[in-house]
């Protein structure tokens, strides 16, 4: 993937974003959450209505159901390649996502149109989240989803980690060791495999 | 005298235990739920004219149907046997604590709760209002502090009361969030038109079937009209999980975790700025990336010291005051009127099989277990765990494993029962396999012996090292072949704290009485068997029939396949033969250091002792100990071999 595609990608996603807060995106806002200058924010938006994937009326714009798709792809890999497979890139050997998850990651079809449903919600851009085993000892967050097995995401709710729950991370052990998190007021540790899964919305946090 | 049943059931690291023990102190029997391998712990005591018998129920987070503990407080509480089921809350922690609470309130369980641990909460400057938390739950509350005991009193007093009153202890249900319980109100109605729930709280029924709770599920499919009730069921689920985007399980969990919060925030109220200063160095150094792992080879190394030192000094005392006197008054007692070879199997076999017992095995096991039940009581256990848990994990294992694998060092029969604590059974019988390669006290008599002794420290330890890295390797090969994904490490971390004497002395007694009902008579028969054996001079025998291994392979004199023979009885006994059939205990004179080396090495590794076996089976059956004994066998054979090739190629 070229640079160029990805921060189209970035820009329909704010488009998106802004639109589930209520607001009309337009180049300046676009621009502004981007932090990127209008005029290249206005020349990939060109690009973008060239290439059907949104329009523009009155001032601002809408994304077309092709661009809504596009969005959706972008956060699926985004969580793939972050949260699953750590640095490693798979997603271009991928065909038939859907298997893909199911074969290759353990989700059941209930997980996973749970997951499908959960980035479409998603509150904020995709490029936000990052896996609980990235965040600094000290930093807080909101547990966004959780993409394991059924099994490990029950006993995780068990012990308080519920989608929408604050977590902090107190410590992280050396050489992708576990991480322990202090959530609903007692501490958890977390495999590493595990929190690498666990995507969160940072909230910044005082070490 | 009119009895009470109680049921104390709660969260792991709640103080449960301390409960169970300051109520039943030495009365407490320990055995097993039927058909199950996790430990049954009751006991009884007296009050008020009360016979009251007390059930320590397995420590569960949930009573979700994924593991055999949970299952096993389900049943326990369905079976409605208990007259009082007492849920041990920890006032630090209670919001997570809470949630066994709302699903022991859900199962209509007869409740009332401990709050306990209050002092820990206070030092955190958390006040608990129990008043209020009663109100809200509709159920007694009395707060405790387990350790010292407080508290206790008034528990009893209420349950006695509730009893004597004739008080309904379950409490008013909660209710839920509207979408969630609307659905539950819908499936409830068609619940109760099934048979089943004359015997199970409707409500619950269709929470968990909400739940997709597969026992629950199939319960119901074997009424009439179930399968109505369970394609509602599943739709009602569907339609939850539609509107949350989560699988209905963690939407009943977050909805429960909800209800909590509203809860919470009506009776805790943090009062004061934590006071945990030490508490907070102290898991701060050994939880710390270069201190903490000087720290835990430190604790493990001292542990080991302090427990050999120990040890010996009481295996001395014990065997010339106890273990010489008994045998030679056996000895003297039978002689006269038995044949020589029958005193020789009393005598020998069982006497000195069961004296062994006492004088090798106890006097470091006990020391052992007292040392690990402080750690584990302290806290300290769960950071080693958190430390390990990246090496575990290169084995398939996690850091949780790590308990039974320093059990082993002391004996691997508790070792080997210790593997419960893990959640799958394909991680107890990895770890199983682990444990039995861990080299336990009586194998580190042979190493310290046989090379120790002769060969110097340094050797010794590099027993110790190839030991494990045989242990890595073969556990590795073990996990990539059993069919089957890892588990990740999900445990709680639970404060550090002051242990107590009086749980140390009991724990300890509890792991021991178990080792002593395993492995006693299994030594104590095994040896008996092995002098008949060698009566009838068939032990000689094995001498010429094991040679093409011992000397051909393993370079080793060919008397040693009487040793090895006896070592399977008890891993020290090899040293006692080894010396007894060379005629010697200047074991220098008659091997060479090559020989000795390779012959610590074997013993180390080669098949588990005849005790640790029967525990292997218990826990895993016979096949699979069968398949673990024989790996180490071969393993043994391999290792010993290779040295012996290595010590040629060194000397030409």
């Amino acid at each position: 993937m070229s640079e160029k595609v990805d921060t189209l990608d970035c820009a329909l996603e704010v488009i998106m974003t802004l639109e589930r807060r209520g607001l009309r995106p337009d180049d300046a806002s676009i621009a502004e959450e981007l932090g990127k200058p209008i005029a290249e924010v206005q020349k990939m938006m060109e690009e973008a209505i060239q290439r059907g994937l949104a329009v523009k009326k009155d001032g601002h714009y809408e994304l077309t159901g092709e661009g809504l798709k596009r969005v959706l792809r972008h956060r699926e890999l985004f969580i793939h390649d972050r949260f699953v497979h750590g640095e490693d890139r798979w997603s271009a050997k991928v065909r038939d996502w859907g298997r893909h998850w199911r074969h290759r990651h353990g989700l059941t079809k209930d997980l996973l149109e749970s997951f499908y449903k959960a980035l479409a919600d998603l509150d904020g851009r995709v490029e936000e989240l990052k896996p609980l085993s990235d965040m600094e000892p000290g930093e807080r967050g909101v547990v966004v989803s959780i993409a394991c097995g059924l099994g490990a995401a029950r006993r995780l709710a068990e012990m308080g980690l519920t989608p929408g729950v604050q977590v902090a991370v107190v410590r992280k052990a050396p050489l992708r060791g576990p991480v322990e998190v202090e959530v609903r007021g007692t501490r958890v540790v977390l495999g590493y495999g595990l929190a690498s899964r666990i995507a969160v919305k940072g909230l910044g946090g005082s070490a | 005298m009119r009895s009470i049943t109680v049921a104390l059931a709660g969260n792991a690291n709640v103080g449960k235990s301390s409960i169970f023990n300051r109520l039943t102190g030495l009365s407490q029997h320990v055995g097993n739920w039927p058909g199950k391998t996790v430990e049954k712990a009751e006991g009884v005591l007296y009050f008020k004219g009360y016979r009251i018998r007390v059930i320590d129920l397995p420590g569960a987070y949930s009573l979700s149907p994924y593991s055999v503990e949970e299952i096993i407080v389900r049943d326990y509480l369905l079976s409605r046997e208990a007259d009082v089921v007492v849920d041990v809350v920890d006032a630090s922690a209670l919001e997570r604590n809470l949630y066994l609470t709302l699903q022991l309130i859900e199962l209509q369980a007869p409740l009332v709760v401990a709050l306990n641990q209050v002092d820990m909460a206070e030092k955190r400057g958390i006040a608990v209002d129990h008043e209020r938390l009663s109100e809200t739950l509709g159920v007694k509350v009395v707060p405790t502090v387990a350790i010292t005991g407080e508290g206790l009193n008034e528990l009893l007093q209420t349950i006695v009361e509730a009893v004597e009153k004739g008080e309904r202890l379950t409490a008013k249900q909660l209710t839920y969030g509207k979408e969630v319980e609307e659905r539950i109100e819908r499936l409830e109605s068609e619940v109760r038109k099934l048979a089943l729930s004359e015997k199970y709280p409707p409500r619950w029924v269709s929470i968990k079937l909400l739940e997709r709770d597969h026992l629950v599920a199939e319960m119901v499919s074997k009424c009439e009209g179930g399968a109505e009730v369970l394609e509602l069921a599943d739709e009602l689920a569907m339609e939850l999980e539609e509107m949350h985007g989560e699988p209905s399980p963690i939407v009943i969990a977050s909805e429960r975790y909800s209800k909590i919060s509203e809860i919470v925030s009506r009776v805790q109220r943090v009062v004061a700025p934590p006071r945990v200063r030490w508490e907070r160095t102290l898991d701060y150094v050994t939880t710390h990336p270069v201190l903490g792992y000087a720290i835990l080879l430190s604790t493990i190394a001292g542990m080991l010291g302090l427990v050999f030192y120990i040890g010996g000094l009481l295996s001395e005392a014990i065997e010339a005051y106890v273990g010489d006197p008994l045998a030679e008054a056996a000895r003297a007692l039978l002689s006269s009127s038995l044949p020589a070879e029958a005193v020789r199997i009393v005598v020998d076999g069982l006497v000195v099989g069961f004296v062994a017992g006492l004088v090798v095995v106890l006097p470091y096991v006990v020391p052992f277990y007292a040392v690990l039940s402080i750690l584990e009581d302290s806290g300290y256990l769960a950071r080693v765990a958190y430390l390990t848990d990246n090496l575990m994990h290169r084995i398939g294992l996690h850091g949780k494993a790590v308990l039974p694998m320093l059990m082993g060092f002391g004996c691997n029969v508790p070792a080997c029962v210790g593997c419960r604590i893990l959640e799958t059974d394909r991680e107890r019988v990895l770890c199983g396999l682990a444990t039995v390669f861990v080299p336990c006290a009586a194998r580190t008599i042979v190493i310290l012996g046989a090379v120790g002794r002769y060969l110097g420290v340094l050797p010794a330890l590099s027993i110790y090292l190839v030991v494990f890295l045989v242990l890595l390797m073969v556990v590795r090969l073990a996990y990539k072949v059993a069919p089957g994904e890892p588990m990740d490490l999900i445990m709680e971390m639970p404060a550090y704290r002051r242990p107590s004497l009086r749980v140390t002395a009991l724990k300890t007694w509890s792991k021991t009485k178990s080792f002593v009902i395993v492995a006693f008579p299994i030594i104590i028969a095994a040896s008996a068997a092995l002098e008949a054996l060698s009566a009838v001079g068939l032990t000689e025998q094995l001498v010429p029939a094991m040679a093409p291994l011992t000397v051909g392979l393993l370079g080793l004199p060919a008397a040693v396949a009487i040793p090895l023979v006896f070592g399977f009885l008890r891993k020290e006994l090899a040293l006692v033969m080894l010396a007894e059939v060379l005629g010697t205990w200047e074991l220098s004179e008659v091997m060479t250091p090559a020989q000795l080396y390779t012959f610590a090495l074997v013993t180390s590794i080669y098949i588990p002792c005849v005790a640790t076996l029967a525990a292997l089976v218990r826990e895993f059956g016979w096949k699979r100990a069968i398949l673990i004994a024989m790996t180490t066998l071969a393993v043994a054979i391999v290792a010993g071999a290779l040295a012996h090739v290595i010590a040629i190629m060194l000397r030409s």
